[in-house]
């Protein structure tokens, strides 16, 4: 909400958290299923599986929008120390597929102001 | 250059006219002819035919082109737009906030992502009166996250399914997600064995 940066078109955000828990729970906590499981639902993925991991620092879902028309995003967690013994732990969220393509397509000829576009 | 309207109390013309051309070299009688139209007419007049205006609005154009002050002021006017774009997208997403905040507004909501509905059958099943439902559908229509399809004497609501609104919803729904999961993951990290 603070941001009002004007990306065309943006599709995506980030956010950060600190953690007093250490990197390696943290690492656990999102990468193994179970864990995941019980504070990221996999109702909310479209997938379980991770779409990539690099061990330690990053894993990656892809999420399916449980409301119409379901837009497919991608969820990047990143994991690093904090320097106080805790975690910090990154989130960045972008829309995907090909639903995202059609909406930021439809702007070229579209009968909205261009205006508009600069959200 | 459009300076014809400011002349137009002067020297009357016919609408149809392209062009005007004095005629005749008498100084205090002179006539113009309006040419271009189907209709030719002459209009005496008995004063000087470019008219002030008329030089002082050509004048007053040349003279802004030139200005440097005349490209700032269009650039601020152009910076000021930006600005109010920038203004009006949090705006929209300010109403999102607010339009969605409300239970009963998302469920009317959601009842709509499901296909589009008047405003009788989106009452059914909601202890709700009828100017209530108008109310809730206006603050939803204003923060464009529906739209009214009217078919005759009857008034559809649907999603409005413009491509901004999906992006700018999506983005809402989502940015007040994670901060509840992560409390989720913050329970999860105190239970968790080491």
């Amino acid at each position: 909400m603070n941001d009002v940066k004007a990306k065309v078109p943006e599709s995506g955000f980030e956010q950060r958290y600190e953690l007093d828990a250490s990197p390696e729970r943290v690492w656990r906590a999102i990468s193994i299923a179970e864990f995941r499981e019980k504070w990221l639902p996999s109702e909310a993925l479209a997938d379980p599986q991770s779409l990539s991991e690099t061990p330690g620092k990053e894993v990656r879902y892809k999420l399916r929008d449980d409301t119409p028309p379901h837009l497919e995003s991608t969820v990047t967690f990143t994991i690093s120390p904090n320097g106080s013994g805790g975690t910090s732990l990154r989130i960045v969220h972008e829309l995907t597929g090909a639903a995202l393509e059609r909406l930021t397509k439809t702007g070229a000829n579209g009968n909205s102001p261009p205006l508009m576009l600069a959200a | 250059m459009a300076v014809g309207g400011a002349c137009g109390l002067q020297g009357r013309r016919s609408s149809a006219a392209k062009d005007w051309r004095p005629q005749g070299s008498d100084d205090q009688k002179r006539t113009f002819r309006l040419v271009g139209g189907s209709e030719v007419r002459s209009a005496p007049v008995t004063y000087l035919s470019p008219c002030p205006i008329r030089i002082a609005v050509y004048l007053a154009s040349t003279l802004l082109i030139s200005d440097p002050a005349f490209w700032t002021m269009l650039a601020v006017t152009w910076l000021a737009n930006r600005i109010s774009v920038c203004l009006c997208v949090f705006m929209i997403e300010h109403d999102i906030f607010r339009a969605l905040a409300d239970p009963t507004r998302r469920t009317i909501f959601e009842k709509l992502a499901n296909g589009s509905m008047n405003a009788s059958t989106l009452r059914q099943g909601m202890d709700i009166s009828q100017p209530a439902m108008s109310q809730h559908l206006a603050v939803l229509r204003k923060a464009r996250l529906v739209r009214e399809q009217r078919e005759g004497r009857f008034v559809n609501y649907e999603v409005d399914p413009d491509g901004l609104d999906l992006i700018a919803q999506w983005l809402a729904k989502y940015r007040a997600y994670w901060p509840a999961r992560i409390d989720a993951l913050k329970l999860l990290l105190k239970d968790m064995d080491q």
